[in-house]
């Protein structure tokens, strides 16, 4: 697990109240964590505001798990960084 | 700027829990600012308290939800559409610094932190001339009004 993962996990399992630990990377947010669509909000404010990037709103729907969410995330900054 | 018909205008909430008096500052999708007076003479005060008049945190909250509704009423042009309404879905954070007393003024700021077609996250912070009375983030949704 890198860094990126590590505090992504952190930040998403304060929303979901779960034990960082205890958040597979794999359980998918909707089916397996019970995430409504206010906590999915949550979700991407946080990582907007943590890394200064703005997700578009069509990926949105793929932020269905951490893994998603890391390589979602990883992606965006990659652009941020390549358009700077 | 936005008077108070206006405001009336994208707001449902009506006496006694219209809890914005003007807008002061308003950017499409980004933040708002908006005056809430409170007056000794306003009807919770009978209840909390019977003996020294502080007003309810809740009501605190009340603003910002409102200020953030009609940030949100207003970016896109009009109230949601009949039978929709915004609702307050979660109170993440919110920090009571100060009471708020009668004839203090809030200055009720409110900044979009993310948001979707339907909802959004804030940051809000509410101020008085003595200072921050409270601050803290809230979660919105489109919700459908009760039959």
């Amino acid at each position: 697990m890198d860094d990126l993962e590590g505090e992504i996990r952190q930040l998403i399992a304060e929303i979901v109240e779960m034990e960082p630990e205890n958040l597979s990377p794999e359980a998918d947010f909707i089916k397996d964590l019970g995430l409504d669509s206010l906590r999915a909000l949550e979700v991407l404010a946080a990582l907007e505001r943590r890394y200064r990037i703005q997700i578009p709103q069509e990926r949105l729907l793929e932020l269905t798990s951490l893994r998603r969410v890391v390589q979602v995330t990883r992606e965006v900054l990659a652009q941020a960084q390549g358009a700077a | 700027m936005l008077s108070f018909e206006q405001i009336k205008e994208y707001l449902a909430q009506r006496f006694p829990l219209l809890m914005v008096d003007r807008v002061l500052e308003v950017e499409k999708d980004r933040r708002i600012v908006a005056l809430k007076h409170v007056s000794g003479n306003e009807i919770f005060f009978l209840g909390h308290f019977p003996r020294f008049s502080i007003l309810p945190g809740v009501l605190v909250i009340e603003a910002v939800a409102q200020s953030a509704a009609l940030l949100f009423a207003y970016s896109r042009g009009g109230p949601p559409a009949e039978g929709h309404f915004l609702a307050l879905g979660t109170v993440r954070s919110m920090h009571f610094v100060r009471p708020v007393l009668p004839g203090d003024s809030m200055r009720i700021e409110v900044q979009v932190q993310a948001q979707v077609p339907t909802g959004a996250v804030v940051d809000a912070v509410v101020t008085t001339d003595s200072g921050e009375v409270a601050r803290g983030t809230l979660v919105f949704g489109l919700a459908r009004t009760p039959p």
